[in-house]
């Protein structure tokens, strides 16, 4: 390489390592002596570990943009996109980078549990500071309208006399909920043909009209406007009690004798070792936010359940939710 | 029909407030600086803008956030044709001859082409979607994963279209391509290929990324790196008009039309059409050329085509979208969600449970393609000036926009360590004369083709006559036959003919 070549690759490493500094060398310090949050009033980074558009960018920005409207902080607060491997390169990055720094929340919800099972993260919950349980998003079954299946127990039925027969669509960890209700109802959930779409609820609804699937699984929110149009017939949800709104017709697992509530949470984290001034402050911020009407009108819009929860009953869940999700991927076949 | 024009003058009389008119203005100028810089799409400036939009009603912020989409695939040329260095999926093509055509001091010419193209693609696009909307959508629900399948196999078949020169060189290159396509999770077994037990690599390798990776890095490492002194200097010369001559006109007025109609019908495959639109129209232009010799040494054609096809491409990906709420681009997913956070419920019959809103934006989108046009046309001499700057500080500022926008796809400065291995890749290939483009367009069509085949053979239990179990992959599988192996008998057919014509001549000779 000539030396201008060289010169070259210098100055792209200059530029290289300033960029990872701004990345990773924030000051963690941000409590004073008295005890209040973030007195210099620096900017807070909200990170959702995924593109824009999905479920946790809606969480992190129906936060932020409740937040700005209802002036519930006098500091700037910034949504970041950190997509890759389901938050797992995320959340890397937040447990080996910014330990102590209170100036860094994410969104998370059960993949950090599953990504850990799975292998393909070396950290879980235990690892970084689970601050608040924010909202509970549950599943819908549902089947093409000319589809034979009435209800769930049909569908259960093919699938136990000729697994292979049914195709059934879900997106990673939502096929879950449909392993644990198979398997409650004494079939053998190894067996379930699930087609995985990674893009989620569009690509499944695509495959459900073009005639791949026989049935699909994903967040209410991602059918509900095919199930009003007609083109899908829901056969169970899997919250505890009937949803509100234009889906309370929809019968819920529990309904149809099978005892399954399956629901995706949604959390707001921060990096190990924050301090306890910042969680208490993001608590008491986080509870005001979930109760004014602009957060209210976002969850009502997306069929989100507000279900706050924090401090040892928030720990308590997340152990509960962790071994769900255990037993989940061991019926599955999908970890051993 | 007389439905569909009181609606658009409703949309017009929504679209054309002076606030609307002003924040259309706005989202396309955006849009268009947002192409501009390699790397950063459309999707990071939406997200970024979606805060402000919410301070506007839904026909306003609608309007802006859709011009940001649409603006982006007029930019998205700019750096393609002057420095060789796309922006996004759908300008990789137009690196070949647009690059090629600056090089020839005819970077005028390519520019004002790929903004007519976008202008005259973008409005056909528009009226295709008011008018066809419906019976498009319905023909989505015949594109199953073995229809996708098929259809990503005659892509694949058309890739030997992108390179010039040895065959060989051209297989190997998608081969590169296919081997990084393999790397991170596959889903359906939630096994790990590739990895090295890298997080980061988990999700496999971004397509902008190997892009950029490939194209710009090496173009400016030999650029930088030549060896007279000199060079240091030099700047490339422009010759002629910046604007396109009659016979540039005759030679694109063609692609325009073809490249309109094809962009539009693939974009609106919800999931791999975007990102096929501009190739599929570039292989087609190549393959029905009297010229094909000519493409990818500065034909006007490969730039015409492809730069209409993928503003078209933008226009049918709004169709799943506004019929049957299914999004068919992350970008349309982020334009989904939008309409969520406004209350609208999108979803199958959109059209008419929210006919005024989306028959502004339609309108607007009409504004906007004017608005676009008047103002790229300009820019196209400001544009072809960059081209003055000399050419060691011009791609240094290539190399530092190519890194800023490669970080600011994940803020993750892993990426940054990819970009710089596979820069060297791209160096080595240029090298050894090995083209380019067949490996990014293999990296994008490979992992669409194996998990589309992985689906189909799951669903259909591994039976393999599954393809020709419906009419679509018939015919899918007839055009493959025609486009791929009918030609190649052809040429086999004629070389012997050839053999036996010159044998009977050495006869005669004897």
């Amino acid at each position: 390489m000539n030396r201008k070549a060289s010169l070259l690759w210098s100055v792209l490493a200059v530029i290289t390592l300033l960029l990872s500094a701004c990345n990773g060398g924030n000051s963690p310090s941000s409590s004073n002596d008295n005890g209040e949050y973030n007195a210099k009033k620096q900017a807070v980074e909200l990170v959702a570990p995924a593109d824009p558009g999905s479920g946790w960018d809606t969480t992190a920005r129906a936060i932020a943009q409740t937040l700005e409207k209802e002036k519930l902080i006098n500091f700037p607060l910034q949504v970041l996109n950190e997509p890759g491997a389901t938050g797992a390169v995320s959340l890397s990055q937040l447990v080996t980078q910014h330990k102590g720094d209170d100036l860094k929340l994410s969104i998370t919800s059960t993949p950090i549990l599953s990504n850990y099972y799975y292998g393909n993260s070396e950290y879980s919950y235990k690892d970084v500071t689970m601050i608040a349980r924010l909202i509970t998003e549950y599943y819908v079954i549902v089947v093409p309208t000319d589809s034979p299946f009435q209800t769930l127990d049909d569908l259960l039925q093919a699938i136990n006399d000729d697994p292979a027969n049914i195709a059934l669509g879900a997106a990673g960890d939502d096929r879950l909920p449909f392993a644990l209700i198979v398997h409650e109802s004494g079939g053998d959930a190894k067996k379930v043909k699930f087609i995985d779409y990674p893009n989620g609820g569009g690509d499944i609804a695509n495959a459900l009209l073009n005639g791949d699937l026989d049935a699909g699984i994903s967040g209410v929110s991602e059918f509900r406007g095919q199930i009003e149009a007609g083109n899908f017939r829901a056969l169970a949800v899997t919250s505890k009690e009937r949803l509100k709104g234009s889906v309370s017709e929809i019968p819920t697992v529990i309904e149809q004798g099978i005892d399954v509530e399956f629901g995706n949470w949604r959390a707001i984290m921060g990096p190990p070792g924050m301090s306890e001034t910042a969680i208490k402050y993001w608590e008491d911020i986080i509870k005001t936010t979930l109760e004014s009407e602009t957060f209210q009108q976002f969850a009502e819009n997306n069929q989100w359940d507000i279900t706050y929860l924090v401090g040892d009953e928030f720990q308590e869940y997340l152990k509960q939710s962790d071994s769900d999700i255990k037993t989940g991927l061991e019926i599955t076949g999908q970890i051993e | 029909m007389g439905d569909v024009f009181s609606n658009l003058l409703t949309g017009f009389q929504n679209a054309l407030t002076l606030t609307n008119i002003g924040f259309g203005f706005l989202g396309v100028f955006i849009g268009t600086l947002v192409g501009v810089i390699p790397g950063i799409g459309p999707i990071n400036a939406i997200a970024l803008l979606i805060p402000l939009s919410f301070g506007l009603d839904p026909v306003t912020g609608l309007i802006l956030l859709t011009g940001v989409y649409y603006g982006s695939m007029y930019g998205g040329s700019t750096t393609s044709i002057l420095v060789r260095t796309p922006g996004e999926v759908a300008s990789i093509v137009t690196t070949l001859d647009g690059y090629e055509m600056a090089r020839q001091g005819r970077a005028g010419p390519a520019l004002s082409t790929a903004a007519i193209g976008s202008f005259i693609a973008g409005t056909l696009a528009l009226v295709g979607l008011m008018f066809l909307a419906p019976v498009i959508a319905k023909a989505a629900y015949y594109f199953g994963s073995a229809e996708y399948f098929l259809l990503i196999i005659l892509a694949m078949s058309m890739i030997s279209s992108l390179s010039t020169g040895s065959a060989l060189k051209g297989y190997i290159s998608v081969f590169i391509g296919l081997a990084v396509a393999t790397v991170g999770i596959d889903p359906q077994s939630g096994i790990n290929r590739f990895t090295f037990g890298i997080t980061n690599l988990l999700d496999g390798i971004d397509f902008i990324l190997f892009s950029i990776a490939l194209f710009a890095i090496p173009e400016a490492l030999s650029n930088i790196g030549k060896k007279k002194l000199e060079t240091k200097m030099q700047i490339q010369k422009i010759k002629g008009s910046l604007w396109m001559n009659r016979e540039d006109w005759k030679r694109s007025i063609g692609p325009y039309g073809r490249g309109s109609v094809l962009g539009f019908l693939i974009g609106a495959l919800p999931g791999i059409g975007p990102s096929l639109a501009s190739f599929m129209s570039y292989a087609m232009e190549k393959k029905i050329s009297k010229h094909p010799e000519k493409f990818g040494k500065g034909a006007i054609e490969g730039v015409s085509g492809p730069e209409a096809a993928n503003n078209a491409g933008v226009g049918g990906a709004l169709v799943p979208l506004f019929t049957l709420g299914i999004p068919g681009s992350a970008t349309t997913a982020l334009l989904l969600y939008v309409f969520m956070m406004y209350g609208l419920q999108p979803g199958p019959g959109m059209f008419e449970t929210n006919s005024t809103l989306i028959w502004a934006i339609i309108a607007s989108m009409y504004v906007g393609n004017v608005i676009l046009l008047l103002l790229n046309l300009p820019l196209v001499g400001l544009f072809a000036s960059l081209l003055k700057i000399p050419l060691v500080p011009l791609f240094v500022g290539v190399l530092a926009f190519s890194v800023l926008g490669v970080y600011s796809i994940n803020f993750n400065s892993f990426d940054l360590i990819l970009l710089f291995i596979f820069g060297l890749v791209g160096y080595g290939m240029q090298y050894f004369n090995i083209p380019l483009a067949p490996a990014v367009m293999a990296l994008v069509l490979g992992g669409l083709m194996e998990e589309n085949f992985r689906r189909t053979m799951n669903i259909s239990n591994g039976n393999i006559f599954v393809f020709f179990e419906r009419p679509v992959s018939i015919a899918l599988i007839i055009v493959i036959v025609l486009v791929v192996i009918v030609p190649g008998i052809l040429s086999i057919m004629k070389k012997r003919r050839q053999k036996n014509a010159s044998a009977e001549e050495g006869i005669n000779i004897s």
